[in-house]
């Protein structure tokens, strides 16, 4: 059993994507950092995409009533076990009555903690992530907090690992990131387009697992921002009357109202997802053959590490 | 890239999507032809597709781009949509009870106030229409009913209810909707019906664009603890 002592900013239970529902309203959700979270998951011998503790910005304090093997990966958060810094992106064995504790991210939003076996986590519509604005999945729908337990339903120690180098977090403080022409692109003026691709775009402190927010002085000058509700996916970029683009993450509403200009390429959102407030921004167009080309590669290495 | 044809226009939406956006002027047209967009592909058996997104007048697949790409799947799709307008809508017929009990109608009196009519005659109008689902999601389980009869058409809340409880039925302009998760929102909430998305849950509902919905009312005591299989015809 894990017992949440102290909450973090916001941790929730993600898992494998919510596949299927889409058509009700509900999105994927799953982990923001998909790659992050399979990493964790390969270090402790578990399936990838077996039920992590997602923790955003912060992680919780928590202690453990067993031995358990545990790993962390993703945003530095500098994890310490009773006190005592340990390295993520590496399995730990922790006993009974250990102390686990995070710092603030130093890098990076979002890390990852796997634990050997799995979690006692229900399912909700074929998913344990947590989708946080219906309060719904994960535990109890909402984010871990103090007095919160969490039982195993089995768990193992297997022997350690190493981490592959293309599994590890590497932060960047200017993401370029790639982009395929949106639905709506032909409804923008030359200028706005040309203006979306050469600008340099700063992260709003508003982001979330819902959508990216941005900000810059030079906003898109588009007259009439709206369309009849049409589908949105992770990676659409909406520009609102206000003219900043909003980049949908994981927990999107599943239609939206504003006009589409770009989506980013799946290979890209892993990334982007760890950008934090003022990290910096900024677009480029790539064809479609290139994305899914870059998007089947990252997985097939992914599958082989896991054998699959 | 996008393809092209007298009904749809097929456009490339991300690197594993395909958005179809209907054709027609008409929003209650283009609409019954996404209705039966939805119906083909339910029944289409292609292993590339993941899933659909319908919306008012346009309906987006995921599909699985290590099986097909988009011009393939578009290829595809083109030849076999050749006899769209023969295509046969099994739309489902639902029962869905209500109850307008004051604890529920929350707004009925700003119903009346804008539309002029009487309690009782706002209440018969409600549940003595038959309506098709026109749209589900925007938020998990929301629902899109219409159309609601002239004299029944009022304006949002002029400033959102901070949070609108699961199963409760709403009113704004042409549409009717019921909430499966508590939320905020601005429709005018005229009763209470189950909770849509704990009964998809629990297998006693399936419910889709197109289907016809009816309204029969019960009692405070019975919508509390109603269970649907009692409802389906």
């Amino acid at each position: 059993m894990i017992s949440i002592l102290k909450s973090g900013i916001s941790s929730t239970i993600q898992g494998s994507y919510r596949e299927g529902y889409l058509q009700y309203g509900f999105p994927r959700s799953g982990p923001a950092d998909s790659i992050s979270m399979r990493a964790a998951n390969f270090l402790v011998g578990n399936k990838p995409w077996e039920s992590c503790i997602e923790m955003m910005a912060q992680g919780p304090t928590m202690e453990f009533d067993c031995s358990l093997q545990i790993a962390i990966c993703g945003a530095a958060m500098t994890p310490k076990i009773n006190g005592i810094e340990v390295s993520q992106n590496q399995s730990i064995v922790v006993k009974k009555g250990d102390k686990l504790s995070f710092k603030p991210s130093a890098n990076g939003l979002f890390a990852y903690l796997a634990i050997g076996g799995s979690m006692d986590i229900p399912e909700y519509f074929n998913s344990t992530s947590t989708y946080l604005p219906s309060n719904t999945g994960g535990y109890k729908g909402r984010q871990l907090k103090a007095g919160d337990r969490i039982n195993m339903k089995y768990n193992h120690i297997n022997p350690q690992i190493e981490l592959p180098n293309f599994m590890k977090f590497i932060p960047i403080n200017h993401l370029k990131i790639r982009v395929l022409a949106g639905p709506e692109r032909a409804l923008f003026s030359k200028n706005d387009i040309k203006l979306f691709y050469s600008n340099l775009y700063k992260v709003s402190s508003e982001s979330n697992r819902i959508g990216i927010k941005t900000t810059t002085d030079k906003k898109l000058q588009l007259k009439d921002s709206d369309i009849i509700s049409s589908a949105i996916l992770p990676g659409t970029i909406q520009i609102p009357s206000n003219g900043l683009p909003m980049i949908m993450m994981n927990d999107h509403q599943t239609t939206g109202g504003y006009k589409r200009i770009a989506n980013v390429i799946s290979h890209d959102l892993d990334h982007l997802s760890q950008s934090i407030p003022r990290s910096l921004i900024s677009f480029r167009e790539i064809s479609l053959g290139k994305a899914s080309e870059l998007q089947l590669k990252k997985e097939n290495l992914i599958n082989r590490l896991f054998n699959l | 890239m996008c393809v092209i044809t007298d009904l749809f226009d097929f456009v490339p939406f991300g690197d594993h999507a395909l958005l179809i956006n209907v054709k027609d002027s008409d929003l209650s047209q283009a609409n019954a032809r996404v209705i039966q967009l939805f119906h083909f592909l339910e029944n289409y058996q292609s292993l590339s597709i993941k899933e659909c997104i319908p919306a008012y007048d346009s309906l987006t697949i995921l599909y699985e781009p290590s099986n097909v790409s988009f011009e393939e799947l578009s290829g595809q799709l083109t030849k076999d949509l050749k006899d769209f307008n023969q295509i046969e809508i099994k739309s489902k017929q639902i029962n869905l009870p209500i109850c307008y009990d004051k604890a529920y109608s929350l707004d009925l009196e700003e119903i009346q106030i804008q539309v002029g009519l009487s309690k009782e005659e706002i209440i018969k109008l409600h549940k003595n229409t038959n309506y098709k689902v026109f749209m589900t999601g925007f938020m998990p389980g929301f629902i899109y009913l219409g159309e609601l009869p002239a004299s029944l058409q009022v304006t949002r809340k002029p400033a959102p209810r901070k949070e609108i409880p699961p199963g409760s039925v709403g009113l704004a302009g042409k549409q009717t909707g019921i909430y499966s998760i508590a939320s905020p929102g601005g429709w005018q909430i005229i009763g209470r019906s189950i909770n849509i998305l704990d009964n998809i849950r629990e297998g006693s509902l399936e419910i889709s664009i197109g289907d016809e919905i009816r309204f029969f009312e019960v009692s405070k005591n019975e919508i509390e603890s109603y269970k649907l299989d009692q409802a389906r015809l």
